[in-house]
C-alpha cells in the first residue's frame, strides 16, 4: 500500500508546511504532557495555601505566578488546571461524537420519518441557545463539571448530528455512492467505508474546533460556579476566585485567561491546519485580473493585415505553479488577427489555452496568470501597455463576451433588465428610464418572447437557452466591433445550439461585428466560422480559411480532430482516435508539443521549438507540413460510406 | 411565511423538553425552600401549594394553559410574578445582545471583506490573526480586562452597574459600552471570518467575471454584484451569533453586575426555581426564534431563488 | 440461467415514474408530480446495444436509474435476465447486483476519492466472487490490462488519473462482475473528442468479448448513431421514436428525431450549410421544453412545426417506420396516405 502512504505523507507535509498549525500542534502536546505530569512540575498542592498562608502574593518572587486570595500557589493550579480543562473538553466531545455520529449516518442515509423526527427534536434543542440549553440540562441533572460538560456533550452531540447528516445528505448524492450500490454493497458497507471516509474531514475539523468550544464552556461554567466546584483547579474557577479579589489584585485574573486563550487558540489554529491540509487545493480571492505585459515583438514578427480589426502578436501566458519556483507557460507564442466582420473560430481541446488567450485580449487573466504580448491591436489602437481603467472602457463597450455556463454567468440577486443595462449606463451614460426602453429592444432582438415582462424576472426563471440569450444582449447591448463568444453552446441541449449559433450568425451579420469563437466541436466552427485557428497545448498549430483548413488541413494535429469527430454517417470498422491524452502545461516539451500523439513525428520534430509558418492567408506550425498527406472532411476516412 | 408558523410549534416543543428534563431534577424545591429542619408536613404542605403533588401531566397541562395566556407563572421563592421580573430585566438584556451584535456586524463584515479584497496580503493577515485572537478570548474574560484597564484605570466607562448612574438613558447606555465590547468581541471575529471566506468564494463565481467583460468599474463590481451575494451566508451565521450572544450575556453580566435575566437565570439554576427557569428557556428561545424570522426575511431580500412566486 | 427464448436482456413494459413535486409557500401546499417517464416499453437482446438519445431532463437517466432499481416507477415493469427487477420486494438480491451494471457521465465524482484503484475495481470482486487478498489484486490486475490501463495503476487514487482513464476505471469495476447488462449513461459526454473515440472503441471491443447488451444514454444522436445497432429517441419524458440506427438517422420519421438530427453540426462547411438551412426550417418558437410534461397530448406540439389540434389532445400511436422502427407521430396515424405512405413521411436529412 505504497501509494496509501503517499496520500497520507502528501497530507502530513501539507500540514507540516503549515508553521502556525505546527506551532498549535506543539503546544497541545505540551499541554498534555504538563497535564499529565502535573504533580512532577510543582512542589504545592493546588488546593492546600502555602506554608506561610501567603495571600494575593505578587509574582516572579518566591511563587512564580504569585498567589490567590487563599493563598493557593496559581502556577500549580494553572497546571492542574490543564488536567479540567483537557477532561471537560473530552468528555464533552466524546459525548459529541459517540451520539452525533453514528445518529447524523443513519438518518443521513436512510432519511424517511425516523430523519424527520430526529431532526426536529434536534432544531428544538438548537433553537434554544447552547449556554442556555446546558444550564436547562445541569439544572436537571444538577451542578458540577461532569455534569455541566455532560450538558454541553449532549448539546454538542445535536451540532455534531446535523453536521454528519448535512454531509451525508451531500455524499450521498455522489455518483460514486451508486457505483457502489450497483457492485453490490450494503447499506452498511456504503455508511461506512464509501461515506465515512470522505465526510471524515469536515467531521475532524469540526471536532478540534468543538474541543475549543468545550474549552471555552467549562471555564464559562466554572465561572457562574455551577461547574467545577471550589475545590477543582479548573481555569475558570480561578477565574471566578480572582473576580471575587479583583479588587485587592489584578494579578490572578491574567494566568488563567491567558491559559484558555492560548489553549484556545491553539486548538482553532490546529483545526484550520487540518482543514488546509484536507483541500486539495487552496485557492487565494481577490478580484482576479492581470495587466498585460508588453515584450518584444519577436525576431520576425508578422505584419498586421490592413483590414484586420483584432491583431495579437506574442501572446504568452503563465501561471505560477504551487510549490514549484519556475512559472509554467500555458499559452506562448500566439499571433491572431481578426477581419472587420469576420467569424474566426479558436478550436482545440480542453487545457489547450483557448479561454486564457481570449481572456488576456480585455486583461482579464484570471489572478496569478502573468500575460505578456508584443501587441494587442483593436481598431488600429493598441490595447498592450492600457491600465485597468482605460481597458474597462473598452469591456463590454467595444469587446462583448458570452460565456459558456449562461446561467452562472448572471448574478442570481438581480433582474435579468438590471444586468443588460448596465452597460448601458456605465459605458453610454444611460439614465435608468432610457436604458430600460433600450434593454426591451435588445430583448426582442435577440428573440427573447415577451420582453416587456420578462426584463423584471430573474435568470433562475430562464432556461438555459433564453439564460444565454440574455447574455448575448448584454454583451450586445453597446454595439460592440468584437463579440467574443467562449464556448457558447456547449452547455445546451443540440436543438437549442442550433438557435443560438442561428442567432449569433445572423447578428453579427446584421450588425457587422467580428467574432471571435471559441468552441471545440468543429461542427460548431463550420456552421459559423469564416476562418479557423487551431490550438494545441497553449499554442497556434493552424490558421486559414475554415474550408481551406477543414478540407486540407495541414497539422496532423487538425486531422486528428477532423478524423475523431463523430458525424452522422453510417460507419465501419474502429473510430479514428489520436492516440493519448493532452499532457498537463508542465509537461509540453521544447520541441513539437504534438509529437508524442503524432503518427508523422520523427527525430527531426524532437529537436527544436518548431516556429509557425506563414503561406499566404494561411500558417501551419510542422516541420514536415505539405510532405505528409492528411485527410479532411471529405475524404471518409475510418467510415464506408 | 412557513417559517413564522414553524416558529410556534417549536416553541411548544421547545418548552415541552425542558419541562419533562426539568423534572430529573432528585431535589425538592418545596424541601430547599424551606430549609433544613422543615418538618415533613410542613414540608409535603408546601408541596401541595406549589403544585407538586399532583401528576406531571396534570401539572404540564397547567403550565401550558398558563403559557398560551401568557401567564409564566409566579416565582416560588419570593412569589413575585414572572413575568413582571422578566419584563424588568429584560430590556437591559436585549440591549445588551442587539448593541453587541451591531457591533459584531459592523467591524466583522467591515474587516472580512476587507480580507477578501486584499487576500494573502498584510491586511489580510492582520484580520486573520486579529480574529482568531477574537475567537479565543473567553467574553467574561474580555469583561473582566476590559473592566480593568477601561474603568479602574482610566474611569472612562463604570466597571459596576449602579442604580443611581443608570437612572438616566444616557448613563444606562454609557454603563453599557463596556459589555456590549465584551460581548461582541467573538461574534465579531466570528463574522469576519465567515465574510472573509464568502466574499472570497463569490468573487471566483463567473458573474463576477461577467460583470468585469462588461466594463464595469472593480467598485461596482464589489458594491453591486459580490457583496449581496457575499452577504448570504453572514445572514445564515448572524441568527446563530445571536443565540450565542444571548448565552454569551450571562456571563458578561455576571462580570458587570448587570441586573439583566442571566444572573435570574443562573440563580434558578442553583436553585431549581423551576417557572424561572421555563421562562428563561422559552424567551431567549422566543428572541432567537424571532431574529431569525427577520433574518429569513433579509435573506429572501438578498436571494431571490427563495422568494415564493 | 438460461435467459428467456427470446433471449431479451432488458424488458421495459409500460413503464411510468413521477417525481413528488416541492412544498409550496404554505407549509401544507404541494406541487403537482412531475411526469419524469410516461409509458416507456424498451428491449435489448443479447449482445446488442440500444442507445437512448433525448435532451437534458428528457427522462434518459431516470430510465437507466429504474433499470438499476435505484429509484421504484409508479407503474410498469422491468425485466433483466430472470429478475422481476419492478417485483423486488424490500432489499435487491444479490445476484441481480452481479447481471447489472453502470458506467456514469462524470469521471471525476463516480469513483470514491478516498479509494485507491485497486479496492474500487476490487470492491464487486469481493462482493460476488469472495475474492480477498492476493487473488482479489490479482484480478483487478487483469481488469485494468483489459480496459488499456496496467497493473501498477492498483494503488492510485482516482485524481491521479486523467477523464478518459477514469472511465476506463469505471468500465473495469463494471465489468468486474461479468454482467450481463451494462448500463452506461452518457459515459463519454465529458471528454475530450479524441478520448471519447478510444473509450467507445474500448466499449465495443469489450462487448464483443463478453455479449454483454449495453443501454447507452446519450444527447448526441452522432456518437449513439456509431454505437448502437437500435435507438430509441426520447421527448420529454416520452419515447417517440425507435428503430434501426442507421434507419432512423437517414430518414427519420418524428418530427423530433428530424430536429434533432438537422441540429448535428457537421465539420463539412458544405454539408452544414445544407443542414443549417433545414435546421431553420424546421425551427419553431424559442423555448426548449419547459414545465411539467403534459399527460395527454404529444409533448413535442409547442416546437412541432405540423403540430395539428389532435396533437394537444392525444398522445400518438406507436405505427411502424419505413425504416423499420416505430413512431409516436399523429402525422402518421392519421391523415391521407399519399402513394402508400402518410403524407407526414419527411424527408431525410443524413450527410
Ligand atoms: N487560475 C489558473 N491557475 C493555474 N492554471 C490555470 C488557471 N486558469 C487556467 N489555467 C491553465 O491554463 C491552461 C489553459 O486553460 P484554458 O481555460 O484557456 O483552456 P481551454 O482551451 O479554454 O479549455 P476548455 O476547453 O476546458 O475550456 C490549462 O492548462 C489550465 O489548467
Ligand atoms: S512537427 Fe512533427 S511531430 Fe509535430 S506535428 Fe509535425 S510531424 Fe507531427
Ligand atoms: S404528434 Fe403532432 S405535434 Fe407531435 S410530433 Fe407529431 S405532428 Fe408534431
Ligand atoms: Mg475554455
Amino acid at each position: 500500500m505504497s501509494a496509501h502512504q503517499s496520500a497520507r505523507s502528501r497530507f502530513w507535509s501539507r500540514f507540516l508546511r503549515n508553521r502556525v498549525s505546527l506551532v498549535g500542534g506543539g503546544y497541545l502536546v505540551v499541554l498534555v504532557l504538563v497535564a499529565a505530569g502535573a504533580r512532577f512540575l510543582t512542589p504545592h498542592d493546588p488546593n492546600v495555601a502555602t506554608r506561610f498562608q501567603d495571600f494575593l502574593f505578587p509574582p516572579f518572587g518566591e511563587y512564580l505566578l504569585g498567589t490567590d486570595l487563599v493563598g493557593r500557589d496559581i502556577f500549580t493550579r494553572l497546571l492542574y488546571g490543564a488536567r479540567y480543562a483537557l477532561f471537560a473538553g473530552a468528555e464533552a466531545v466524546l459525548i459529541a461524537l459517540v451520539v452525533g455520529v453514528p445518529l447524523g449516518l443513519v438518518i443521513g442515509y436512510f432519511r424517511g420519518w425516523v430523519d424527520r423526527i430526529v431532526m426536529r427534536f434536534v432544531e428544538t434543542v438548537v433553537a434554544v441557545p447552547a449556554v442556555v440549553m446546558a444550564m436547562a440540562i445541569i439544572a436537571a441533572v444538577g451542578t458540577g463539571l461532569t455534569t455541566a460538560m455532560f450538558a454541553i456533550g449532549v448539546v454538542y452531540s445535536m451540532i455534531i448530528t446535523r453536521l454528519t447528516r448535512a454531509e451525508v445528505f451531500a455524499a450521498r448524492e455522489e455518483l460514486y455512492v451508486d457505483g457502489a450500490r450497483a457492485a453490490g454493497a450494503t447499506d452498511r458497507r456504503i455508511m461506512w467505508k464509501h461515506i465515512l471516509p470522505n465526510i471524515a474531514p469536515p467531521l475532524i475539523v469540526q471536532t478540534t474546533l468543538l474541543f475549543a468550544q468545550a474549552v471555552l464552556a467549562e471555564a464559562a461554567l466554572s465561572f457562574l460556579g455551577i461547574g467545577a466546584s471550589a475545590h477543582q483547579a479548573s481555569w475558570g474557577r480561578m477565574l471566578r476566585d480572582a473576580q471575587d479579589s479583583i479588587d485587592q489584585s489584578f494579578w490572578p485574573a491574567v494566568p488563567p485567561g491567558i491559559a484558555v486563550f492560548l489553549t484556545v487558540i491553539a486548538f482553532n489554529v490546529f483545526g484550520d491546519g487540518l482543514r488546509d491540509a484536507f483541500a486539495r487545493e487552496a485557492r487565494g480571492g481577490r478580484v482576479g485580473v492581470g495587466d498585460v505585459e508588453a515584450v518584444d515583438p519577436g525576431s520576425d514578427p508578422v505584419p498586421p493585415s490592413d483590414d484586420a480589426l483584432l491583431t495579437i502578436r506574442n501572446l504568452s501566458v503563465r501561471f505560477p505553479r504551487p510549490g514549484e519556483t519556475e512559472d509554467v507557460s500555458v499559452v506562448s507564442g500566439v499571433d491572431l488577427d481578426i477581419g472587420r466582420g469576420e467569424v474566426m473560430a479558436l478550436v482545440g481541446e480542453s487545457g489547450s489555452g483557448k479561454s486564457i488567450t481570449a481572456m488576456s485580449i480585455m486583461g482579464l487573466v484570471p489572478d496569478p496568470g502573468l500575460a505578456s504580448a508584443a501587441s494587442i491591436g483593436l481598431d488600429g489602437r493598441e490595447l498592450v501597455g492600457l491600465d485597468f481603467d482605460e481597458l474597462r472602457r473598452i469591456r463590454g463597450h467595444e469587446i462583448g463576451v458570452i460565456f459558456q455556463e449562461p446561467s452562472a454567468a448572471l448574478n442570481p440577486a438581480y433582474t435579468v433588465g438590471r444586468q443588460v443595462a448596465e452597460p448601458l449606463e456605465v459605458h453610454l451614460g444611460m439614465g435608468r428610464r432610457q436604458a430600460r426602453a433600450r434593454v426591451v429592444e435588445l430583448m426582442e432582438l435577440v428573440g427573447i418572447p415577451d420582453p416587456g415582462r420578462r426584463i423584471d424576472a430573474y435568470p433562475h426563471q430562464f432556461s438555459g437557452g433564453m439564460a444565454q440569450r440574455v447574455v448575448i444582449a448584454m454583451a450586445l447591448a453597446c454595439e460592440p466591433k468584437l463579440l467574443i463568444a467562449d464556448e457558447p453552446t456547449t452547455a445546451l441541449d443540440v436543438t437549442v445550439q442550433g438557435q443560438i449559433l442561428d442567432l449569433v450568425g445572423d447578428l453579427s451579420r446584421d450588425l457587422g461585428v467580428s467574432v471571435l469563437l471559441i468552441t471545440h466541436d468543429l461542427g460548431v466552427v463550420a456552421d459559423l466560422a469564416d476562418r479557423v485557428a487551431v490550438m494545441y497545448a497553449g499554442e497556434i498549430v493552424e490558421t486559414g480559411r475554415l474550408t481551406e483548413v477543414f478540407a486540407d488541413p495541414q497539422h496532423p494535429y487538425t486531422e486528428g480532430l477532423i478524423r475523431a469527430i463523430p458525424r452522422n454517417e453510417a460507419r465501419s470498422g474502429e473510430l479514428p482516435t489520436i492516440p493519448g491524452v493532452v499532457p498537463p502545461p508542465w509537461e509540453w516539451p521544447d520541441h513539437c508539443h504534438f509529437a508524442d500523439r503524432c503518427a508523422h513525428a520523427g527525430d527531426a520534430c524532437r529537436v527544436g521549438p518548431v516556429p509557425l509558418q506563414t503561406v499566404g492567408a494561411s500558417s501551419v506550425r510542422c516541420i514536415r507540413a505539405g510532405e505528409v498527406v492528411l485527410r479532411g472532411v471529405r475524404a471518409h476516412g475510418g467510415a464506408a460510406s | 411565511m412557513s417559517r413564522l408558523l414553524a416558529a410556534i410549534p417549536l416553541m411548544f416543543l421547545t418548552g415541552t423538553l425542558v419541562f419533562f428534563l426539568i423534572q430529573f431534577n432528585p431535589v425538592d424545591p418545596a424541601a430547599a425552600l424551606l430549609g433544613e429542619d422543615a418538618s415533613l408536613a410542613s414540608i409535603a404542605e408546601k408541596r401541595a401549594e406549589l403544585g407538586l403533588d399532583r401528576s406531571l401531566l396534570v401539572q404540564y397541562g397547567d403550565w401550558l394553559t398558563d403559557v398560551v395566556r401568557f401567564d409564566l407563572g409566579t416565582d416560588w421563592f419570593t412569589g413575585e410574578s414572572v413575568l413582571t421580573m422578566f419584563g424588568d430585566r429584560a430590556p437591559v438584556t436585549l440591549t445588551l445582545v442587539f448593541g453587541a451584535l451591531a457591533i459584531a456586524l459592523v467591524s466583522g463584515v467591515g474587516l472580512g471583506i476587507l480580507a477578501a479584497l486584499k487576500a494573502g496580503r498584510l491586511p489580510d493577515r492582520i484580520v486573520t490573526v486579529v480574529s482568531s485572537f477574537g475567537m479565543a478570548i473567553p467574553n467574561f474574560w474580555a469583561a473582566i480586562l476590559l473592566a480593568y484597564f477601561l474603568s479602574v484605570q482610566v474611569r472612562w466607562f463604570p466597571a459596576i452597574w449602579s442604580n443611581t448612574r443608570t437612572e438616566t438613558i444616557g448613563g444606562w447606555l454609557h454603563s453599557l459600552v463596556l459589555p456590549c465590547i465584551a460581548l461582541g468581541l467573538s461574534a465579531a471575529a466570528a463574522i469576519a471570518r465567515q465574510s472573509r471566506s464568502s466574499m472570497i468564494a463569490v468573487l471566483q463565481k463567473d458573474y463576477i467575471r461577467t460583470a468585469l467583460a462588461k466594463g464595469l468599474p472593480v467598485r461596482r463590481v464589489i458594491r453591486r454584484h459580490a457583496l449581496r451575494n457575499a452577504a448570504i451566508p453572514i445572514v445564515s451565521l448572524a441568527g446563530f451569533q445571536t443565540s450565542a450572544l444571548i448565552g454569551g450575556a450571562i456571563f458578561v453580566e455576571s462580570v458587570f453586575n448587570v441586573p439583566g435575566l442571566g444572573s435570574l437565570g443562573v440563580d434558578a439554576v442553583l436553585r431549581k426555581n423551576t417557572p424561572i427557569i421555563l421562562a428563561f428557556v422559552m424567551v431567549t428561545t422566543f428572541v432567537v426564534v424571532m431574529v431569525n424570522i427577520v433574518l429569513d426575511l433579509a435573506y429572501a431580500w438578498l436571494n431571490p431563488k427563495v422568494r415564493p412566486g | 440461467m438460461t435467459g428467456p427464448a427470446d433471449d431479451l436482456v432488458l424488458e421495459i413494459d409500460d413503464l411510468s415514474i413521477t417525481f413528488p413535486g416541492g412544498r409550496g409557500f404554505l407549509p401544507w401546499q404541494r406541487l403537482p408530480d412531475v411526469r419524469a417517464v410516461q409509458h416507456v416499453s424498451l428491449s435489448i437482446a443479447r449482445g446488442d446495444t440500444l442507445g437512448l438519445v433525448g435532451e437534458s431532463g428528457s427522462g434518459k437517466t431516470t430510465i437507466g436509474r429504474a433499470v438499476l432499481r435505484f429509484i421504484r416507477p409508479r407503474s410498469g415493469r422491468i425485466r433483466v435476465g430472470d429478475f422481476d427487477v419492478t417485483g423486488f420486494e424490500g432489499s435487491v438480491p444479490r445476484s441481480f447486483r452481479r447481471a447489472v451494471q453502470v458506467v456514469f457521465q462524470d469521471p471525476v465524482g463516480s469513483l470514491n476519492p478516498s479509494m485507491v484503484v485497486g479496492d474500487i475495481v476490487g470492491e464487486p470482486l469481493r462482493i460476488h466472487a469472495g475474492l480477498s487478498g492476493a487473488a482479489r489484486q490479482d484480478r483487478a490486475g487483469d481488469l485494468l490490462e483489459q480496459v488499456g490501463l496496467q497493473r501498477h495503476h492498483l494503488n492510485r487514487y482516482p485524481h491521479e488519473f486523467s477523464g478518459g482513464q477514469r472511465q476506463r476505471i469505471a468500465v473495469a469495476r463494471a465489468l468486474a462482475t461479468d454482467p450481463d447488462l451494462l448500463v452506461l449513461d452518457e459515459p463519454v459526454s465529458a471528454l475530450d473528442v479524441s478520448t471519447q473515440s478510444q473509450v467507445i472503441n474500448l466499449l465495443e471491443r469489450l462487448q464483443r468479448e463478453t455479449s454483454a447488451a449495453y443501454l447507452f444514454i446519450a444527447h448526441d444522436l452522432a456518437v449513439v448513431r456509431h454505437v448502437c445497432n437500435r435507438i430509441a429517441v426520447m421527448y420529454h419524458s416520452r419515447i417517440v421514436e425507435t428503430g434501426p440506427s442507421d434507419g432512423i438517422c437517414d430518414a427519420p420519421a418524428h418530427p423530433y428525431t428530424e430536429l434533432l438530427l438537422a441540429s448535428i453540426p457537421d465539420p463539412d462547411p458544405e454539408v452544414q450549410t445544407g443542414r443549417s438551412a433545414r435546421r431553420r426550417a424546421l425551427t419553431i418558437g424559442t423555448a426548449g421544453s419547459v414545465g411539467n410534461a403534459p399527460e395527454d397530448g404529444c409533448p413535442f406540439a409547442d416546437r412541432c412545426p405540423h403540430v395539428m389540434d389532435v396533437c394537444r389532445e392525444s398522445f400518438p400511436e406507436f405505427t411502424p417506420t419505413l425504416a423499420g422502427g416505430e413512431v409516436a407521430c399523429h402525422l402518421h396515424t392519421s391523415g391521407p396516405m399519399l402513394g402508400g405512405a402518410p403524407v407526414g413521411t419527411l424527408g431525410s436529412v443524413g450527410a
